[in-house]
């Protein structure tokens, strides 16, 4: 790790970034495991799923926020 | 390669030195055992040949060719390696020539997501990375070498065969007038990837080779655009590819990009296939002044390394010893830290300073750090080249949310090289748990600024130093006895002591009027640091005791631990 972040705004409960590795190399993995049209599903029922375990709905609405900005990028992008 | 019509060292800008074949005493019927033969004379060959000599030992450096490397290859020199070259007293010309550079930018779909800094700070003399072609790099350490009498250069040698038995190596030579035998008491095999020496034994390379094939190519083209690394990920020119460019001093950038999956290697690295791609980035960053193509080259990912880096009486350093992904500027950077730390280790136990057994501690250190650029590589590549459809999904879903979230942005983070902590090498004490800051032992000595173009590490003796901490410049005499006591059994010893304020003393004295010694190694007044010659620390106390002082110095040199 060699970099600074200038703005890191990470709240005292965010899951440390190891953690976020390991979870986005998890994902990589059960994603190659499933036959194409069934990674959407996938993906929405892990939402919810995760959704469920935030007791708090501004955050999980504030992820959704978040996600859809930044597929807006990847649509004026390509 | 080179554009058609150009020989292999027709450069727009670098002249290709030649030297000439020396005929050496062997061929003339003298006999002699050299003390250490190194076979490749590329940056980490001769980067070991200088630390030798530096230790006071000689060395026969053998290398098949009459110049120095095709082409620019390695082009990243970390802060670390800058701090080896400067112990190797070549860095000034590195430093007038090279690039240093502190950030970089990576981009999704054209657009930027994320700006990186590298660390830096008022206390380091170097940059945290240098932009430098190999062929300079290895011009600077040749040149250095070529003056020191310690080093016998023999160019246009090439070694074909090497056996080893309980008292030496043998290496069998070809030259332009005939062949002969070299006898040597050990051997440092700095030839790279297809090494000769790892051949002549056998030794086999463990490890990954990734998916993708990657082009770097060089171009000549004038641009203002400031020394950054900048990453494009999916650019509209070529959405499924990932593409590097860096800045090379002599107006030289260095484009790098992947080829598709279903691409044929052999035709995209035709003169016309380089020159269409190339134009079409060039034409994407936006620079509209003429460019020349200077050369280019094909290259794979891998993560392989042999399983032991000694061999006997043989050291494997630098690429012989492993092959790892460009992604993190890895290659060139801990081959120099191979270099440096096989080299100090020989010439101590070939100066009786040491037993042999200090020579086990070289593969644990610098296959541990190979291992550890193995886990960030492998890493950086699929981030890179994602080598699924799941991993190409994650990197884009970390890139697309990268622009507004820095929890995001980490991902793209490039990863660079960052020295290795020998923490659990065998020649490395156990830590004083009383310190809760600062370098541990097994890690490199941070610099410190002391004044104008003053810094620690500019203090530094060729052998072990002990970093001695005093308010006003005094040691205890308890202390005062048992460091001239080490210093008549190890002469190669400095003792060096920072003090908050100047006094008449006993030992060499550095100034921190500032504290910021003190500070960044957590220290008070009495305590001490022992350090390697390679920089790295090997014991640290808060308040050392005669005994335990000697007993770091014998674990240092591998006696016990």
């Amino acid at each position: 790790m060699t970099t600074i972040l200038t703005q890191n705004v990470v709240t005292q409960t965010a899951l440390p970034f190891a953690d976020l590795e390991q979870v986005y190399e998890q994902l990589a993995v059960t994603l190659d495991s499933l036959p194409e049209k069934q990674q959407t599903l996938f993906l929405a029922q892990l939402a919810l799923a995760l959704a469920h375990r935030i007791p708090d709905i501004d955050q999980v609405l504030t992820a959704i926020n978040e996600a859809h900005e930044g597929t807006c990028l990847d649509e004026r992008g390509s | 390669m080179r554009p058609e019509g150009k020989g292999e060292l027709d450069s727009l800008y670098f002249d290709y030195p030649h030297f000439p074949f020396l005929c050496p005493g062997e061929l003339k019927g003298e006999k002699k055992q050299h003390r250490v033969a190194i076979v490749g004379a590329g940056p980490v060959g001769v980067a070991a040949a200088l630390e030798l000599a530096r230790q006071g030992v000689e060395s026969v450096l053998l290398d098949n060719k009459a110049t120095l490397n095709d082409g620019s290859r390695a082009i990243c020199l970390s802060r670390h390696s800058l701090e080896i070259l400067q112990q190797l007293g070549v860095d000034q010309r590195f430093i007038d020539k090279a690039l240093g550079w502190t950030r970089g930018r990576s981009y999704f779909h054209d657009q930027e997501v994320y700006r990186f800094e590298m660390p830096h700070s008022e206390h380091e003399r170097f940059l945290p990375m240098y932009n430098l072609q190999q062929q300079y790099i290895e011009q600077f350490l040749v040149d250095k070498a070529m003056e020191n009498p310690l080093i016998d250069m023999r160019w246009q040698q090439a070694v074909s065969n090497v056996a080893q038995s309980d008292t030496g190596v043998l290496l069998s030579v070809s030259t332009p007038e005939g062949e002969y035998q070299l006898e040597a008491d050990y051997l440092l095999a700095a030839d790279g990837g297809r090494s000769i020496v790892r051949k002549s034994f056998n030794l086999p390379l463990h490890g990954e080779s990734y998916e993708g094939r990657y082009v770097i190519a060089d171009v000549r083209m004038k641009s203002d655009f400031p020394t950054e690394r900048r990453a494009f990920f999916s650019p509209s020119v070529m959405p499924e590819s990932t593409l590097l460019v860096h800045k090379q001093p002599d107006d030289i950038w260095r484009i790098d990009y992947q080829l598709l999956p279903d691409e044929d290697p052999d035709q995209a690295v035709t003169e016309s296939a380089i020159r269409q791609r190339v134009g079409m980035i060039i034409e994407m960053l936006g620079e509209e002044s003429d460019w020349e193509l200077e050369w280019w080259s094909l290259y794979k990912a891998y993560t392989l390394a042999l399983d032991d880096y000694r061999h006997g009486r043989v050291l494997f350093i630098g690429d012989s010893a492993h092959l790892v992904p460009i992604f993190g500027v890895r290659g060139l950077n801990n081959g120099l830290a191979d270099a440096v730390n096989a080299a100090w280790k020989l010439a101590w136990v070939l100066k009786g300073m040491a037993t042999e057994t200090l020579l086990d501690s070289y593969s644990p250190e610098r296959r541990g750090a190979t291992l550890e650029v193995f886990a960030n590589a492998g890493k950086s590549t699929r981030f890179m080249t994602p080598p699924s459809y799941g991993y190409r999904l994650m990197r884009d879903a970390a890139l697309s949310l990268a622009l507004r979230n820095d929890y995001a942005s980490r991902f793209a983070d490039p990863r660079q090289v960052t020295p290795y902590t020998y923490a659990e090498s065998p020649v490395t004490s156990v830590d004083d748990t009383s310190f809760s800051a600062g370098p541990i032992p097994g890690a490199p000595l941070i610099n410190r600024r002391l004044g104008d173009n003053n810094f620690l590490l500019d203090h530094l003796g060729t052998g072990f130093n002990m970093l001695v901490f005093s308010e006003d410049g005094s040691v205890t005499p308890e202390l005062q006895t048992t460091l001239v006591d080490l210093q008549k059994h190890y002469s190669d010893l400095d003792v060096l002591v920072i003090a908050r304020h100047a006094s008449t003393a006993f030992f060499t004295t550095l100034i921190d009027q500032q504290g910021a010694c003190f500070d960044g190694y957590d220290a008070s007044s009495g305590s001490a640091y022992l350090v390697r010659p390679d920089r790295h620390i090997t014991a640290r106390w808060k308040a050392p005791k005669a005994a335990s002082i000697s007993t770091a110095f014998k674990t240092a040199l591998g006696e016990s631990r």
